[in-house]
């Protein structure tokens, strides 16, 4: 099929900075990321979206960057778990999950806060089905569920708190 | 008054975080000046739809119905599952039919195409409970006004608590959107964000084509209807017209679905001292005008009417006119007649010119209130002299001089504050002669190409002779031309022009040619019919239109030319063949992967071997650099190549022969414009008896019909443009019908009855709105236009890159394919072959709980489901799962779960969505190297099983599958 000739270098918007990469336009966004960016935090799991290790946010809403080219991320906006927080500074639901001390391995971490961060960022105030649906498809292998699903809760309760402290200040 | 409208310091920026909202419109929206008479909303699946991946809130006020999303795609795809019930009045009195009860005289009709969106544009609103934030396109100030009224009456808020954020209009660009646009955008924003209490955005849509605004001279006084739109008594005798619609901008479509008896005009024309409109009351209309139509209707009609009167009074039009302005409009009028030498009356005579055309010159004035860039009230004059010539034999109407000018003035202005000489001058400006001739339309024609870029009457920018202006005060002040006022009494002008030199009355706006014609009495032009003067495609170009295609096995090699100048082609020639280009998708085939566009080199697979496309740049030694018109034009219509060599019907001249005359030249030229690429594409060798070119010439005898189209006048001009475009430039035949032994599509009850491309199955396209899977017009229009369809899927292999070609096309372009496509005669024959079942189709509405969905009734289907859990479930799984990037594709509304053969669902499982027809839609990793053909079988059975269970269920064999992998290795 008919494909433009890459001759400029793509154009990204990653955690709220403009960068630039000489990757052709069909490579998964999840390398570019982690090799033209130095932005690790997304891993690298099964390589066909199936487990989650790899998701980012484009346009705020989750995605399993492994499984998606780079040219899709085009004039969008990437969000990765490093645009969330500084180690000074960890977003709430960062903040959520060392409160919780929610991590063996960490591997999958990274998918759990973003997708719960996507969760949060459309439906500050969602039940605990909906989150454990929303977790439904990231998958964790050293049994670290009852304390993720605690710093979930968590996230949301601190984003609402963060929320209200914010309106009274203004 | 001096609001500060573009307060940019002080606005806040644009939320981050938005959600996207989507709102459903009725079947029918009638308006009567008051209140909402159109389809009432009985109910929705409201609770089914809330249920949905990504969905925020679905939100019903009254008939006002919208969702919510966490993307566009999800919001679209929750739109389409409401499954509203609407009860829409049957007791709607046909216009027509009211409108002959009193026929006065003949009407006044104003119809000029919505200029389609160029662009996306998109309104975020964020409600709060007592104030709300609006960032808009760019507008101008009367338009800020017109939105924060409606806005304040929408949301119940006083107009202070609204803050709307829009940029500044760029000097002299005209406001990008149409006002109902920009408005039923807005309040479907506001609306959905009050509902959700976070910021929401909504994509700008283009209206859908509007009813003629249509002004009548009463017979009598009307006594017994309501006067809307009063301006106060003029001193001057101008006639009050009638209207039958609503003669104000309706209110947005939010507010008048949700405050169906609290629906006041958001705004009224704005027009002065040209005389009244009155309303009809009784009336309900769907009025889709807004301002800048409601005033140039009515300067139409009444400079039009000032002529008429003059003339029965034995008056000088211009004379006469000029007596009854007053002040300012008097003494711009009285200039602008003095620069344009108007004769005295005794030497006014319409004249013959020594080329046989008619000439004549006419007279309108226009005066308009409203505000300008820093939201101060003015009063704006503009007046305008043209002059035409009418060719009696065609009726073709040519605007052969301008005179125009400007005045304004600062209402409430402190005194002497305001510089007397305004006036500014343009003559023979060549964007005032375009904007002129924008008028001149035509009957709408099967190839008439709607450009989406805005080709409108374009208010243009302010770049007038600046020396003869007396002081430069104004420039300083920005734009004299508000709202569009400097083109506004161009139509009644020239219809003055046109009628002072034939004597014929133009009525309709745009002006018909042929209808002039018509009137004049003149004999058929020509023998040659449909021949139209294409003035503007100035090419050195022969017409071969007539060249019998003869099975004669060898052709001439016709003579290489140096090519046109393409200088020689306007730039809506060039933007025309573009748009062919586009909807042909010649890109696609003349491309190889990663080559350079339009270079070749792109193989075909077809049963017979490999075909190579060729170099269709204008480069001179590898592509078609040295062709003249008429080989092109023999290419295109009979698959002869300029050295004589028979093509071979992969390249589907069968259906470009039915392109018009026009569109091949305007085709040619675009094509010659481009870039010239260097590219040898590589030879196409073809098996005996396949490689003897000569013998398609017999191929051709038998099956090629090199004959134009010729639209079928019992059809609706819709139709036939979806016709040309179905078997024309768009060749849709070429994959999507059968194909005999010879590789000719098949024809008659075959055509378009399913074929194959590139190893996918192209479904059949004239049963689509049969079946137990009907389509509609609006699913299919969708599907066109972004590439998926919430009830069928999303387009992929093939399909994907004719979505892209077709995104050029307009949207009244796709409408015309769609009332094609699913009015086709349908075979009949596929639907006994497939055992009619009584399973009702899954409806997205209802569904299923996740619960239920995975009950354990696939037994036999063990390996299947746990692959389709491990590997599909995350992005495919129906009210389960997370809310991702691209669009959630339903597995049982998929097309090719219920298709005979699983073939394109195997394609897909093999090698993903890597090209989808918008990057929107999210991708589909391939799984070739993940899944080997057992484990594909049994997923595919299992997914036959699951979601479309009334389907007999596939074969129990890998072959296929092995032989689509193998079929892809081998590329």
């Amino acid at each position: 099929m008919a494909t433009t000739s890459s001759s400029s270098p793509l154009q990204l918007r990653v955690n709220g900075r403009d960068c630039v990469t000489p990757a052709t336009p069909d490579t998964p966004l999840l390398y570019v990321l982690r090799n033209d960016l130095e932005l690790n935090s997304p891993k690298y799991g099964c390589g066909l979206g199936e487990c989650g290790a790899c998701t980012v946010l484009i346009d705020g809403v989750a995605a399993r960057s492994c499984v998606i080219p780079v040219r899709a991320a085009q004039g969008r906006e990437v969000t990765t778990l490093e645009g969330l927080g500084t180690r000074a500074r960890p977003g709430t639901t960062q903040q959520a999950f060392i409160d919780c001390q929610a991590a063996q391995c960490g591997y999958c971490l990274n998918g759990m806060i973003m997708t719960v961060e996507a969760l949060l960022r459309r439906n500050p105030d969602p039940t605990e089905a909906q989150l454990r649906n929303e977790l439904h498809h990231n998958l964790c292998r050293c049994g670290t569920h009852v304390e993720i699903m605690q710093a979930a809760l968590r996230a949301a309760r601190l984003r609402r708190a963060a929320a209200i402290a914010a309106e009274g200040k203004q | 008054m001096s609001l500060s409208l573009h307060s940019n310091a002080a606005a806040p920026a644009l939320p981050t975080e938005l959600l996207h909202g989507l709102a459903l419109r009725p079947p029918q929206a009638r308006w009567n000046g008051l209140r909402y008479q159109g389809s009432e909303l009985v109910g929705a699946e409201l609770a089914a739809v809330r249920a949905m991946t990504g969905v925020v809130a679905a939100v019903q006020r009254q008939h006002f119905l919208g969702v919510v999303a966490a993307t566009p795609v999800y919001a679209l795809q929750a739109a389409s599952s409401l499954a509203p019930v609407w009860n829409t009045p049957g007791s709607a009195i046909p216009l027509a039919a009211q409108a002959a009860s009193s026929e006065p005289s003949t009407p006044f009709v104003w119809q000029m195409a919505r200029a389609p969106l160029h662009g996306a544009n998109q309104v975020v609103a964020w409600c709060l409970a007592d104030q709300a934030s609006v960032w808009l396109p760019p507008c101008g100030a009367q338009t800020l006004r017109t939105l924060r009224g409606e806005l304040a009456a929408l949301l119940q808020l006083p107009q202070t608590a609204l803050q709307l954020i829009s940029p500044a209009i760029a000097d002299g660009a005209a406001e990008p959107l149409h006002l109902l646009d920009l408005l039923d955008a807005a309040a479907d924003a506001a609306l959905l964000s009050q509902a959700v209490g976070r910021p929401v955005s909504v994509p700008c849509q283009t209206g859908s084509a509007h009813d003629p605004l249509v002004l009548r001279v009463p017979a009598a006084s009307p006594s017994t209807e309501l006067q809307l739109s009063a301006t106060a008594a003029s001193a001057a005798p101008a006639a009050t017209l009638l209207s039958d619609a609503p003669w104000a901008v309706r209110p947005s479509l939010a507010r008048l679905l949700s405050q169906p008896e609290l629906a006041r005009a958001s705004a009224q024309a704005s027009v002065r001292d040209a005389g009244t409109v009155q309303a009809c009351k009784t009336l309900a209309a769907t009025q889709q005008a807004g301002v800048q139509d409601l005033n140039a209707a009515q300067v139409f009609a009444q400079e039009s009417l000032w002529h008429e009167q003059a003339l029965a009074q034995g008056q000088d039009p211009l004379a006469w006119r000029i007596e009854h302005l007053q002040g300012r409009a008097q003494d711009l009028a009285r200039q602008v007649a003095e620069r344009a030498q108007w004769p005295q009356a005794e030497q006014d005579t319409p004249s013959h010119s020594a080329d046989g055309r008619l000439h004549g010159r006419g007279f309108a004035t226009a005066q308009l209130q409203t505000l300008d860039a820093s939201g101060a009230e003015r009063m704006v004059w503009s007046a305008w002299v043209a002059e035409v010539a009418v060719h009696p034999q065609t009726g073709a109407i040519e605007v052969t001089r301008v005179v125009a000018g400007h005045d304004s003035q600062q209402l409430h202005a402190a005194q002497g504050a305001t510089p007397r000489p305004e006036i500014q001058w343009q003559e023979q400006d060549p964007q005032l002669l375009a904007n002129a001739r924008q008028l001149l339309g035509s009957a709408s024609a099967f190839d008439g190409w709607n450009s989406p870029q805005p080709t409108d009457l374009v208010p243009r920018a302010q770049s007038t002779d600046l020396a003869s202006l007396p002081q430069g005060s104004l420039i300083a002040q920005g734009r004299l031309d508000l709202d569009g006022v400097e083109t506004l009494p161009a139509a009644a002008a020239i219809a003055n022009a046109v009628a002072h030199a034939t004597g014929v009355r133009l009525r309709e706006v745009p002006f018909d040619a042929e209808q002039l014609r018509r009137s004049l009495g003149a004999p058929e032009a020509g023998a040659t019919p449909g021949k139209r003067p294409w003035g503007w495609l100035a090419a050195g170009a022969v017409g071969v239109a007539g060249m019998a295609a003869m099975a004669w096995p060898l052709k001439p090699a016709l003579p290489l030319t140096s090519g046109p100048d393409v200088a020689l082609y306007s730039a809506q020639a060039l933007e025309r063949g573009r748009l062919i280009a586009a909807a042909g998708d010649c890109v696609v085939c003349h491309t190889a992967p990663g080559g350079a566009a339009n270079a070749g080199g792109f193989g075909l697979e077809t049963p017979f071997g490999t075909i190579y496309s060729t170099n269709i740049t204008p480069d001179n030694e590898t592509g078609i650099g040295r062709w003249s018109f008429a080989a092109f034009e023999r290419a295109m219509r009979q698959g002869i190549h300029q050295d004589g060599r028979q093509l071979y019907p992969a390249f589907p001249y069968t259906a470009f022969a039915k392109l018009s005359d026009g569109d091949m030249q305007a085709l040619y030229g675009y094509l010659m414009a481009q870039a010239p690429v260097k590219a040898q594409a590589p030879q196409t060798q073809l098996a005996f008896p396949y490689n003897l070119r000569p013998a398609m010439a017999g191929w051709n005898a038998l099956f090629h019909d090199a004959t134009p189209f010729k639209p079928d006048p019992a059809r609706t001009p819709e139709w036939n443009r979806g016709a040309y475009l179905v078997e024309g430039a768009g060749h849709c035949a070429a994959c999507h019908s059968p194909r005999n032994a010879l590789g000719a599509e098949k024809s008659g009850i075959h055509y378009l009855g399913g074929g194959e491309a590139e190893g996918w199955k192209a479904p059949a396209l004239n049963q689509l709105a049969e079946g137990k899977r009907p389509w509609t017009r609006d699913t299919l229009y969708q599907y066109l236009r972004t590439g998926f369809s919430p009830q069928h899927g999303v387009a992929a292999g093939p399909m994907a890159p004719v979505i892209h070609g077709l995104a050029e096309l307009p949207d009244s372009d796709l409408r015309a394919i769609t009332t094609y496509l699913l009015e086709l005669p349908a075979t009949g024959t596929q639907h006994a072959a497939q055992p009619a079942t009584q399973a009702a189709p899954a409806t997205v509405a209802t569904p299923a709980p996740a619960a239920a969905a995975a009950a354990p009734v696939y037994g036999q289907h063990v390996n299947g489901e746990r692959i389709y859990q491990n590997a599909c479930a995350v992005c495919h799984e129906a009210g389960s799962g997370p809310t991702l990037f691209g669009v959630k594709p339903l597995l049982a509304l998929n097309t090719n779960l219920h298709a005979a053969t699983p073939d394109n669902l195997v394609q897909v499982i093999l090698h993903g969505i890597q090209a989808p027809a918008n990057e929107a839609l999210g991708h589909m990793p391939g799984f070739k190297d993940s899944l080997d053909d057992a484990q594909i079988l049994d997923l595919t059975r299992y997914l036959r099983a699951r979601f479309a269970p009334e389907e007999k269920a596939w074969p129990h064999d890998t072959t296929a599958i092995s032989k689509l992998r193998a079929a892809a290795a081998a590329h």
